[in-house]
């Protein structure tokens, strides 16, 4: 893999959107700048910003332009080579080649009262290599400097030629001895604003959000703020706004508001809107919080992430002149809500959705009236109560109808939602209490991420459970065709994408882990997690100790191949209770050691709790497979015995069954037996028929689990239980 | 044969349907719909769902994969890396 960033933010999830049209990415986070990605993999600022220089003007000396005549010159960087699908919405030169705004007007400039003249005109050149071309305008001719320097200010200059950017040279020089021209520059070629989501629907990029930057500081009169703990930030931030925790005068609003001026990683400085430095009147610590607008909805322009504005034309263009009275602007508009917390656009339909907390709202606008005056008008206030938390949780599902919704992690309310663009509810509703289980960490919440996946047509959203060891723990599902809920531990998996492979066509669902692996998940055929060919897998420990143990026998374990260091392993007593589970940190050929432990018992992330012994068992990278139904024989006040248990399996090589009296779950099991295989397959693995019998108890209600614990195909078709009532 | 006596002799059966895709038991478990882990259907059948594949090793956190086209970007803990659909998928 290239690695085409460095050093880059880790505070949250970088949000992408790509425009096939123009065959860029942006990448928003709400910590660093807003950036294009090309498909070469090079990486821009998501605009170009304006020159920052005004032109100067000297005589060149006999020319076209006319006496006593004044001129104003500007000038416009553009990058013509980079972007060659971006197609701007005014051609200069005849090129559509995404360009900066216009750089301070340059003196106004006096032609000879005797002699027309022509002009040189020296401009300053960009610094980036990707910059390739400056564009020179110029005023009309006026008879006073004023009019000239109004003319100007108003943005009514034409373009005259270009000339090359020149890195390096500091500047460069265009002489001017045209009679005019005719194409105005642009104003509201805006470089994108700070947010932190992104999507994209032809024509438009939208940005959405900025979460709160807080984390503890100390800070001089001088107005220096500086980062005490292991936080970082980075210059995206500049120009919000900035408070700390126990400053409650001076700043911008006499109340302790500021704005905020990046350094360095952890250090910044307090500034007005001017730039000016701000200072404090002691020197202390504390929590500093930034903030950019939180619910205000952006968009670029046309095919365009290297412009993020809008220019509204409010006056007719006159026999004189071509321009109009126009208004340029950041092409911005506040929603509402508190803080945006998740953008994306309705699977198979033009509609916009907005989600927002703090309070909760979901909004949604129609597209196929954007860049219109009546898109404002279409928003549509979808719920007020459920807002998808978590922007990662976002994903187009298949819901039990078949038709394609969007589903979102509500954590306020402890549900997934489900989203038509009518409606946003709940769906998760069969399964509450895993549901009040979840973590209680926004950090953590905010992980979390989902995807469908189209082989086992699984609706799926990975999250955190509240006692988690590591960031995400659990697998959330449901069988899109059956309405089937299901979960699983699935350690580590901290992103889920759906891929495409062109080279058979099908959408695969990869998959990338807290431990640095990256993969396939639902991969057909496959039954375990990560694990490499060869090698000990599962077994029977020789000794232990509360992060490691010594496996029995003498088959090893692969220290070669990559899949084991990183991998889970799930340990039981010899029973097949007591489960606890561990991330292996090194391996040796008979030994395996854990850094991170989820324990049956104690709160210790690091050691097992009971510590494992000798015979008990061990195994890697198993995906656990367990079925709990209560039986009650719809007579649920009766008496009754359980004789017999039928299971109707195949592959069936490592299967038991747990028994609990009345609706006890875990840690409950009374016991576990393993089913005796009967015909027709009773000498293969295939058992399709298998029977247990269960000890003699009077139950009213009894629950029966179905564990296997194998790295195969294991399907189960039935389980049949027989009873005798009130015996 | 009184009623009472008659019930005592009874023996019953109950199945559990978990296989059919269409009749999946909709009653609540102690409230939860179903305490079903590491299964879903193929064929009509409750089956172990399919595992994973390692394609590459990071060591970082991997926090994002995002396809556009043929590349594939990767977000790690302090890191963007690029790589393309062949490179994982294949």
């Amino acid at each position: 893999m290239d690695n085409i960033l460095t050093g880059t933010q880790s505070r949250y999830r970088d949000s992408y959107a790509f425009s096939p049209e123009c065959g860029l990415v942006v990448r928003a986070n709400g910590e660093e700048k807003v950036q294009v990605i090309n498909s070469s993999g090079t990486v821009y600022p998501a605009g170009i910003k304006a020159p920052t220089v005004a032109p100067t003007i000297v005589s060149a000396g006999t020319g076209v332009l006319p006496i006593s005549q004044y001129f104003v010159y500007v000038y416009v960087y553009a990058a013509k080579a980079q972007f060659p699908l971006v197609n701007a919405s005014v051609a200069v030169n005849g090129s559509l080649a995404p360009r900066s705004n216009q750089s301070p007007s340059s003196t106004p400039f006096q032609i000879s009262a005797t002699i027309p003249g022509q002009n040189t005109v020296t401009v300053t050149c960009s610094p980036l290599t990707w910059i390739d071309t400056i564009w020179i305008f110029r005023t009309n001719a006026f008879a006073t400097s004023i009019e000239a320097t109004t003319a100007a200010s108003a943005g009514d200059c034409y373009f005259l030629g270009e000339v090359p950017n020149i890195v390096g040279t500091g500047t460069t020089t265009y002489v001017d001895n045209l009679a005019g021209g005719t194409t105005l520059v642009e104003l509201d070629n805006y470089v994108a604003p700070q947010f932190q989501y992104v999507t994209y629907y032809d024509p438009y990029y939208y940005g959405w959000g900025n979460n709160t930057f807080s984390a503890e500081c100390s800070y001089a009169t001088t107005g220096i703020v500086t980062l005490t703990g292991s936080d970082t930030w980075f210059d995206g931030r500049n120009g919000q706004f900035a408070t700390i925790a126990n400053i409650t005068s001076g700043g911008i609003d006499g109340q302790g508001l500021f704005y905020f001026k990046w350094l360095t990683s952890t250090t910044a400085q307090l500034v007005d809107a001017s730039g000016a430095n701000l200072t404090l009147p002691v020197a202390a610590t504390s929590t500093v919080s930034i903030q950019g607008p939180a619910a205000t909805l952006y968009r670029s322009k046309i095919q365009n992430p290297m412009g993020w504005g809008d220019t509204e034309n409010i006056a007719p263009t006159t026999s004189t002149s071509n321009d109009g009275l126009r208004i340029p602007s950041l092409t911005a508009m506040r929603v509402g809500g508190g803080y945006g917390t998740a953008i994306a656009v309705i699977p198979d339909q033009a509609l916009l959705k907005l989600d927002a907390e703090f309070p909760a709202s979901c909004y949604t606008f129609n597209l196929q009236l954007a860049g219109t005056a009546n898109f404002v008008g279409t928003k549509k206030l979808v719920s007020n109560v459920f807002s998808v938390t978590s922007n990662d949780s976002q994903y187009s599902a298949v819901n039990t109808n078949g038709r394609m919704v969007l589903r979102g992690m509500d954590y306020k309310n402890y549900s997934i939602i489900e989203c038509d663009g009518l409606t946003q509810l709940p769906v998760s509703t069969p399964i509450p209490l895993i549901l009040r289980r979840l973590t209680k960490n926004r950090g953590r919440q905010l992980l979390t991420h989902g995807v469908y996946d189209p082989f086992t047509e699984l609706n799926c959203m990975w999250v955190s459970t509240y006692d988690s060891a590591s960031l995400i723990n659990l697998l959330i599902y449901e069988h899109a065709p059956t309405g089937f809920w299901g979960i699983v531990e699935d350690y580590d998996v901290l992103c889920s994408s759906s891929i495409q492979d062109p080279y058979d066509g099908t959408t695969k669902t990869f998959l990338g882990t807290q431990s640095g692996f990256i993969g396939q998940g639902f991969v057909d055929g496959l039954f375990n997690n990560w694990l490499p060919l060869t090698g000990l897998m599962n077994g029977t420990m020789a000794s232990a100790t509360s992060n490691s143990f010594v496996r029995a026998g003498s088959t090893n374990f692969n220290i070669v191949d990559p899949g084991i260091v990183g991998n889970w392993c799930m340990i039981t007593d010899p029973n097949g209770l007591h489960e606890q589970w561990g991330r292996i940190v090194s391996v040796t050929v008979d030994t395996i050691y854990f850094d991170i432990v989820k324990s049956y018992m104690g709160t210790s992330y690091t050691v097992f709790d009971p510590v494992p012994q000798d015979g008990w068992l061990f195994y890697i990278g198993m995906i656990d497979v367990r079925l709990l139904k209560y039986f009650d024989f719809n007579t649920p006040s009766t008496d009754k015995k359980i004789e017999e248990v039928w299971l109707t399996s195949k592959n069936h090589t490592n299967t038991s069954m747990r028994l609990y009296r009345e609706r006890q779950g875990l840690p409950y099991a009374t016991m576990q037996v393993t089913p005796n295989q009967l015909t027709p397959d009773a000498s293969t693995s295939d058992a399709m028929f298998t029977r247990t019998k269960i000890p003699a108890t009077l139950l009213k209600t009894v629950g029966l689990e179905v564990v296997d614990r194998s790295y195969s195909d294991w399907q189960l078709a039935n389980m049949t239980v027989k009873a005798t009532l009130e015996p | 044969m009184a009623q009472s006596e008659y019930q005592s002799q009874l023996t019953t059966v109950e199945v559990y349907r978990g296989m059919n895709e269409r009749t999946i038991p909709a009653n609540l478990e102690n409230g939860e719909y179903t305490r079903t882990k590491g299964v879903s259907f193929r064929e009509g059948r409750a089956s172990r769902i399919p595992g994973k594949k390692l394609k590459e090793v990071v060591g970082d956190p991997v926090l994002r994969i995002y396809q556009f086209g043929n590349i594939v970007l990767v977000q790690t803990r302090y890191n963007l890396l690029k790589t393309t659909v062949a490179a994982i998928a294949e």
